[in-house]
């Protein structure tokens, strides 16, 4: 067997669009999305549109998976064929509490399962897994454009693994995360999609530092940072809105309590609005 | 953790094809993954689509598992193990919850491995498999046997309910990472498997903890994740015991092993012990030794700072009796 023919068994089947894009791929990608932000309202006052990346940061025990969750329900309900994707890399997300959120938002228990079913769940035991996932997510959003919501709970699960998998030099874990942030911010944007994603506070008390970095930071425009407090949890929303001039506007403040029932999350009374 | 090309990964990355790549500065299946195809043509000797097949390859064997939701749902569902203590058993919904990782923490001699023992014995009553990874040689088989007598099966019914559980000293986390990975590699072997405890995960953690190179923290986390993985391939409950200690001078107590820990478990039941021992108004059994609390700190599915009072008897762990439950005064 000659090597052009071995080559030839040895190649998959495979997509053989040339580059760039065709033109069902640009209608797709350029098509109007679902407004995802008219049931996440209770969440910030400024809904998120797609490019927005949200992240939600707390202690263990805080309630960030299940406010993510019902970012989840939200997305999958507001439209019958918006898909959503979940990367777990905590396994603390449950189907049966998913269902159960949906079927608050929906008005059968037929059309929450349909709605369930829209979800595609990414389950990575490692960081590398997880960052494959993403790239292959990348790709496929590329043709694709259905995906309206990205979850991924949380980017901090394997920190301490990669740490010390990546030498006592901190500067190639912080490459590592710098580069986890720069695919969730090409997602986010080359994807028209929303990003949600929990991280666990690494550090005691208010340090301000945090493994994903300076640049992951400013490319979040709304941070969500819970605290538990006397029996509920405090959310403080610090948001950036999307603007076209070159001098960002000062982030905006918004305090709010809330409480995690059987139902779902429950929100309690604004604390404090600064817009 | 960084995954490098190799031939094996697709028969298309020969040795030239990968030379060209590494002087390109692309060694490993992230760096391939994350190029643009257009790019990599002009990085080495592929055609474009043969670079589209190499892709696909390695998205397959390296990206996470895809699962519908649905599938999940459809699952058939494990009933909670209960140990025998209502109240105990109440604080998790009815027991330990298959497929999350649960953590019993507390000081020493609070009822941690009589808790252990309480499951691991309603597990083997059950029908199903128990593992034990002992750390503290504290796991006793022969109070395990005698649970299963009190609860009226013969010599002969015990010690065969006793040939499913299978009791391993681990001496280091090395060791229970190893063991964690033969049980989720060879799960036909431990078929039936229903519970995994490890008792302590503290006493094999905490003198890693002060290392150098963050390794302690490190395989913290690579069990933590191996645990929870197994727990949901397998369909069982983890079970760990854990220490607490002094979060601050003159603070409270907390969960041992730090920030690192503290994110990992499904759920977490804090134990305190009654420090008094005079007898108290309260009726309570013979024996029965002081009155504990379990109280659920943590948990993704039942409401946080319920607690149950329980005891610690001959027969197991049993009920304390509640404030109604009065001993009749003496005349």
């Amino acid at each position: 067997m000659t090597s052009r023919a071995c080559r030839q068994v040895a190649m998959l089947a495979c997509d053989s669009s040339p580059c760039g894009e065709s033109g069902r791929q640009l209608l797709a990608r350029l098509a109007p999305r679902p407004d995802l932000g008219s049931v996440l309202t209770e969440l910030c006052p400024h809904h998120p549109v797609p490019g927005d990346i949200v992240e939600i940061s707390g202690p263990g025990g805080s309630g960030k998976t299940q406010l993510l969750m019902e970012c989840v329900a939200a997305a999958l309900s507001c439209d019958s064929t918006s898909a959503v994707v979940l990367l777990d890399t905590d396994r603390h997300v449950r189907m049966p509490r998913l269902l159960q959120l949906l079927q608050r938002h929906l008005p059968s228990a037929a059309a929450a399962r349909s709605a369930a079913s829209r979800l595609e769940l990414l389950t990575a035991t490692s960081s590398q897994q997880a960052r494959v996932a993403l790239e292959a997510l990348l790709a496929r959003l590329e043709e694709h454009a259905g995906v309206l919501l990205l979850a991924v709970d949380s980017l901090s699960a394997f920190y301490w693994s990669d740490r010390h998998a990546l030498g006592r030099v901190g500067e190639r874990a912080d490459a590592w995360y710098r580069q986890l942030g720069q695919q969730l911010v090409r997602l986010a944007g080359r994807g028209r999609l929303v990003v949600v994603a929990t991280r666990h506070s690494l550090s005691a008390g208010a340090t301000g530092w945090h493994h994903m970095g300076a640049e992951w930071s400013a490319a979040v425009t709304r941070s969500v940072c819970l605290r538990p407090q006397q029996g509920a949890v405090e959310a403080t929303l610090r948001m950036v809105a999307r603007t076209e001039v070159a001098a960002p506007p000062p982030p905006s403040l918004w305090k709010r309590r809330f409480v995690i029932t059987d139902e779902g999350v429950r929100w309690l009374e604004v604390l404090a609005d600064n817009e | 953790m960084h995954q490098y090309l190799k031939n094996k990964e697709c028969p298309l990355l020969s040795e030239d094809v990968l030379a060209e790549l590494k002087n390109n500065g692309i060694k490993t299946v992230l760096a391939f993954l994350s190029r643009d195809s257009e790019a990599l043509i002009h990085a080495c000797s592929l055609t474009y689509q043969e670079v589209v097949s190499v892709k696909k390859v390695l998205f397959a064997k390296y990206s996470a598992l895809p699962c519908s939701a649905t599938d999940l749902l459809d699952q058939p569902s494990v009933a909670p193990l209960a140990s025998g203590c209502d109240r105990v058993d109440g604080l998790l919904g009815g027991g330990l919850p298959a497929g999350d990782l649960v953590e019993l923490c507390g000081p020493s001699a609070v009822g941690k491995t009589q808790l252990c023992l309480a499951w691991a014995a309603a597990a083997l009553l059950a029908g199903a498999r128990v593992l034990v990874a002992d750390a503290k040689c504290e796991f006793s088989v022969a109070r395990c046997r005698r649970l299963l007598r009190r609860r009226g099966r013969s010599a002969q019914e015990c010690d065969r309910l006793l040939e499913r559980l299978q009791y391993a000293q681990v001496f280091s986390m090395q060791e229970l990472l190893a063991l964690l990975e033969a049980v989720r590699s060879r799960r036909r072997l431990h078929a039936g498997l229903r519970l995994l405890v490890v008792d302590s995960l503290a006493a094999l953690a905490a003198p890693l903890l002060a290392s150098p190179g963050f390794i302690g923290f490190g395989l913290l986390t690579d069990v933590g994740t191996t645990l929870k993985s197994v727990a949901a391939e397998c369909r069982l409950t983890a079970l760990v015991t854990n220490d607490l200690v002094q979060s601050e001078p003159g603070g409270g107590e907390r969960p041992a092993l730090g920030l690192a820990w503290l994110h990992v478990p499904h759920h977490r039941l804090l134990l305190s012990r009654e420090t008094s021992t005079a007898p108290g108004p309260l009726a309570q059994p013979p024996r029965a030794g002081p009155r504990r609390t379990a109280t659920l700190a943590k948990s993704i599915s039942a409401p946080c700072g319920t607690s149950a009072d329980f005891l610690v008897t001959g027969a197991g762990v049993e009920e304390a009796p509640t404030a109604q439950k009065r001993s009749a005064p003496e005349d």
